[in-house]
C-alpha cells in the first residue's frame, strides 16, 4: 500500500491518450510552462489518491529512448535525472495503444531497462476492441514481470481502477535486460560500460545500459549533452564496440532494435489475439481519401481556399464595427478635449495607430481558430503527409510541412519548430524559406489593400475576387518558399537523408474549449504585444511628422495652391524630408515617400504599417478625422501629378513587397539565435529584400503599362 | 516661451515611449546577450 508522496512520471508513444489520463488525474491543478531554454513543454500536475497528494508528470511524447527528436531526448533526460529542477520519477506510468501493442512495447521496454518501478497502462481498449484485437493483460505481466492494467481512458471509471492499482502498488524496479542481447553485443555494451561511460561520464547508475546501447546505434554524441572530457578516446571506444558487432556480422543500428522486438514478438503472441478481421475504421476510409496521392493535394488546397475566403468575409461585419468606433472614438476626444497638442498627438498618434491595427484582431481570430481546428481534428498532420513527396522532391523534408504551416501564424516559432529536423541542410534551407509563409502580421496590409483596390466581384459563383486574391497572396508566399528551396538545393550539398517518420492520429471533433481557449490567446497577443509597439511608433512617429512647425508666412509663399497646410506641413516635418531623401530608390517600385516611411517602420513588426500610415493620414487630413483609412488611400492625391497616388498596380507592387521582404526584426533575431551565426540572417535578409525589390518592380511597371 | 499644459504631457509621452522602445529594442537585447545563453539544439541548460 502506497501511502507516500510520489512523483508519477507519463510516458509513451504520441498519440497514445498519455495526455488525455494526465488531465484526468490532474484536473485543473496542471501547470504548462517549457522547459527551460527550449520550446518543449513541461506539464506537471497533482494528484490526490487515497488521500496522499502526488506529483504528475506529462513527459513529451516519445517512440524511442534512443532520441531522434528534442522531446524524446527530454524525455529521456527526465526519466534519468538529468534536470536539477525535476526529481527522478519514483513511478512510471508507461502507456501504450492497445491497437498497436508491438511497436508500442518498444518503448516500454527500454523504460524497463532504465531500472525505475513501472506500471504498463493499456490504453485505447476500445479501438482494439474495434479492430478486433483482444489481449490479455495477465499474461503480459507474467511475462514482463510488471503490473499490466488495460483500460480506456476515456472511462472515468477506468482511470480509477488506475488510480487504485498506483495506491496497491509497492515500488520495486523490473529487472533491466529481461529481453536478453546477444553475447555480441553484450560484450560490446560492457566495453562501452566500463572503459567509456563509468571512468569518463557522470550518467547514472541505472542509465548505462541505454546509454551504452543508445552510442553504439548511433556511432556518435550525437546531441549528447554530458560534459564528455575526452570526446576523442570515447569515439574511439564505441568504434571499436560497433566493430566488434560488425565483425560478427551484425548491424551496429539494427542489433538492438531486432533483439527487442524479438523478445516483444515473443510475449505479445500468446497474450494478443486478432479474433474478427480486420475492418476498416472510419479514419482510415476518410484516409483513403484525404491521403489519397492525386486527390490528397487537391483536397489540401481547397481547404487552405475556404479558410481563407472565410476568414475575409466572415470577419468583415466585425472589422466594419471596429473601424466605426475608432473613428467615433477619435471624433469624441478630438471634441471633448481643448484643442492644443495632446489632442492631435491621441487622435491622429494615439488612437489613429492602434485603431489601425486593432480592426484586423477579427481576422487574426478567424485564422487561429481555424489552424486550430485543422490541428484538433488532426488534419495538420495529413497536410504533412500529404505534401512530403512534394517537399522532399524540392529541397525540403516532410518534418518541414509543420514548421512551414506554423508559419501562417508566425515565422518565430516555425523556425524554433525546425528543431525537430535533425539534417542541418534540411534545417537550415527550412528556416531560410519559412519567411515567405505569409504570417498573419502581413494580413492587416493585405487585407487593407485589398479591400480598398480589388473590387468584390464574385468569382465562380461563390468566392469573391478579394478572397481569391486573399488566397492567391498566401499561395504566391507557398510558392515561394517552394521555389527558394529547390534553388538552395542545388546550392548546398546533400547531406545525409532522414527517413519522416510521422503517425496519423485518429480524426476527432476538436476540444472546443482548447480551441477557443488557444484563439483567444493568440488575440490577447496581437493586442498586447504588437500593440504596445504599435502605440510607441504611433507616438514618435507623430512627433516626426508634426515637427519642425511651418509658419504661415512659409505656406502662403512656397505651397502650391492645390496643397493643404496640413499636407505641406507634412511634407517638410522630419519624417516627410526623410521619406523624400528615400522616394528615389522606390520610385520604380510605385512608391511614394509616405508608404517608404511605412515601410521603414514595419520593420519593427509588419503591422506597424497600417498604424504607420494611419497616423501619416491623419495628420495630413488635420480636423477632418471621419475618413476610414481604406477611403484615404483610395482619395490620396498627388499634389505635383494630379494623379491618385495608389493604383491597382501600386497596391499589387505594395503587396508583392510585402510577401517577398525580410520585413521583421524578430525573425531576423530568432534566425540568429537558431542558427548561432550572423551569417545566416544577413543572407535571408539580403535575398528576400533583391528579391521583393525586383518582383515588386516587374510587378509595379507592367501593371501600370498594361 | 511658456509650456502649456498639453505640450508638456505630450513631450512626457514621448519621453516614457523612448525608454521603452530603447529597453525593447536595445538594452534588452544586449542583456539576453550578456547573460552568454545560446539555447540551440544541444544546449546543456537544466
Amino acid at each position: 500500500m502506497n501511502n507516500n508522496p510520489l512523483t508519477i512520471a507519463l510516458v509513451g508513444n504520441p498519440n497514445t491518450g498519455k495526455s488525455t489520463i494526465f488531465n484526468v488525474l490532474t484536473g485543473l491543478r496542471q501547470k504548462i510552462a517549457n522547459y527551460p531554454g527550449i520550446t518543449v513543454e513541461r506539464k506537471v500536475g497533482t494528484t490526490i489518491i487515497g488521500g496522499v497528494l502526488h506529483k504528475v508528470i506529462d513527459l513529451p511524447g516519445a517512440y524511442s529512448l534512443n532520441y531522434k527528436k528534442l522531446d524524446e531526448r527530454i524525455t529521456y533526460e527526465a526519466l534519468i535525472g538529468s534536470y536539477e529542477h525535476e526529481e527522478v520519477p519514483d513511478l512510471v506510468l508507461v502507456v501504450v495503444d492497445s491497437s498497436n501493442l508491438d511497436r508500442n512495447l518498444y518503448l516500454a521496454t527500454q523504460v524497463m531497462d532504465l531500472n525505475i518501478p513501472m506500471i504498463l497502462v493499456l490504453n485505447m481498449t476500445d479501438v482494439a476492441e474495434d479492430r478486433g484485437i483482444t489481449i490479455n493483460p495477465e499474461t503480459i505481466s507474467e511475462t514482463l514481470g510488471i503490473p499490466v492494467l488495460a483500460i480506456s481512458a476515456k472511462n472515468k471509471s477506468d482511470v480509477e481502477l488506475l488510480k487504485d492499482e498506483i495506491q496497491k502498488f509497492e515500488l520495486e524496479a523490473p529487472r533491466p535486460l529481461k529481453w536478453v542481447p546477444d553475447e555480441t553485443l553484450f560484450d560490446a555494451m560492457k566495453l562501452v560500460i566500463d572503459d567509456w561511460i563509468i571512468p569518463y561520464t557522470n550518467i547514472p547508475e541505472n542509465a548505462r545500459y541505454i546509454e551504452a546501447l543508445r552510442l553504439i546505434s548511433e556511432g556518435e554524441f550525437i546531441g549528447a549533452f554530458y560534459t564528455f572530457e575526452e570526446a576523442e578516446k570515447g569515439k574511439k571506444i564505441i568504434a571499436k564496440a560497433r566493430g566488434m558487432i560488425e565483425q560478427q556480422g551484425g548491424n551496429p543500428m539494427a542489433v538492438e532494435v531486432l533483439r527487442r522486438y524479438n523478445f516483444i514478438g515473443e510475449c505479445t503472441s500468446g497474450a494478443s489475439k486478432q479474433t474478427k478481421q480486420f475492418e476498416k475504421t472510419l479514419t482510415d476510409k476518410i484516409d483513403s481519401v484525404v491521403t489519397h496521392k492525386v486527390a490528397g493535394p487537391f483536397i489540401f488546397v481547397a481547404v487552405l481556399l475556404f479558410m481563407f475566403q472565410a476568414i475575409f468575409s466572415w470577419a468583415t461585419p466585425f472589422m466594419d464595427m471596429i473601424d466605426l468606433l475608432f473613428v467615433e472614438g477619435g471624433a469624441w476626444v478630438s471634441n471633448a478635449l481643448p484643442k492644443g497638442m495632446l489632442n492631435d498627438l491621441l487622435v491622429d498618434g494615439v488612437i489613429a495607430g492602434l485603431g489601425g491595427v486593432v480592426i484586423f484582431l477579427p481576422q487574426i481570430l478567424f485564422l487561429f481558430f481555424f489552424i486550430y481546428i485543422l490541428e484538433g481534428t488532426g488534419y495538420m498532420a495529413r497536410a504533412a503527409f500529404v505534401m512530403d513527396g512534394f517537399m522532399t522532391k524540392v529541397g525540403l523534408h516532410g518534418r518541414s510541412v509543420v514548421p512551414l504551416m506554423s508559419g501562417f501564424a508566425c515565422a518565430i516559432p516555425g523556425i524554433m519548430a525546425a528543431r525537430t529536423i535533425e539534417n542541418w541542410r534540411d534545417r537550415i534551407i527550412t528556416i531560410m524559406v519559412l519567411p515567405f509563409m505569409a504570417c498573419s502580421a502581413r494580413l492587416p496590409v493585405y487585407a487593407l489593400l485589398i479591400a480598398a483596390f480589388i473590387p468584390p466581384t464574385t468569382v465562380l459563383g461563390v468566392l469573391t475576387l478579394q478572397g481569391v486574391t486573399f488566397f492567391g497572396l498566401y499561395f504566391f508566399g507557398i510558392f515561394m518558399a517552394v521555389l527558394a528551396a529547390a534553388v538552395m538545393k542545388k546550392i548546398f550539398p546533400s547531406g545525409k537523408q532522414t527517413p519522416f517518420i510521422m503517425e496519423l492520429p485518429s480524426y476527432k471533433m476538436p476540444k472546443w474549449s482548447v480551441v477557443f481557449q488557444n484563439t483567444a490567446e493568440r488575440g490577447k497577443v496581437f493586442i498586447t504585444e504588437a500593440g504596445k509597439i504599435i502605440v510607441a511608433i504611433s507616438i514618435v512617429l507623430w512627433f516626426l511628422a508634426s515637427f519642425p512647425k511651418v509658419g504661415n508666412e512659409e505656406f502662403v509663399s512656397e505651397a502650391s495652391s492645390e496643397e493643404s497646410f496640413e499636407s505641406y506641413q507634412l511634407r517638410h516635418s522630419y519624417a516627410g524630408k526623410f521619406g523624400q531623401i528615400i522616394e528615389p530608390s522606390i520610385e520604380p517600385l510605385g512608391f511614394d515617400w509616405k508608404i517608404g516611411i511605412a515601410l521603414l517602420t514595419s520593420f519593427a513588426a509588419r503591422e506597424v504599417m497600417v498604424g504607420t500610415l494611419n497616423t501619416i493620414y491623419s495628420i495630413e487630413e488635420g480636423d477632418e478625422v471621419n475618413e476610414t483609412l481604406k477611403e484615404k488611400l483610395i482619395n490620396d492625391i498627388n499634389p505635383e501629378t494630379g494623379k491618385p497616388v495608389y493604383s491597382v498596380a501600386t497596391a499589387i507592387s505594395l503587396m508583392i513587397f510585402f510577401a517577398l521582404a525580410m520585413q521583421c526584426m524578430s525573425t531576423i533575431a530568432i534566425v540568429r539565435r537558431e542558427t548561432n551565426s550572423w551569417k545566416w540572417p544577413i543572407a535571408m535578409f539580403t535575398y528576400m529584400t533583391v528579391l521583393a525589390y525586383i518582383c515588386s518592380f516587374i510587378a509595379f511597371q507592367v501593371g501600370s503599362n498594361w | 516661451m511658456g509650456l502649456d499644459f498639453q505640450t508638456g504631457v505630450a513631450f512626457g509621452m514621448l519621453a516614457i515611449v523612448l525608454v521603452y522602445l530603447a529597453n525593447r529594442f536595445v538594452i534588452s537585447p544586449i542583456k539576453r546577450k550578456s547573460s552568454n545563453h545560446d539555447c540551440g539544439p544541444d544546449c546543456n541548460c537544466s
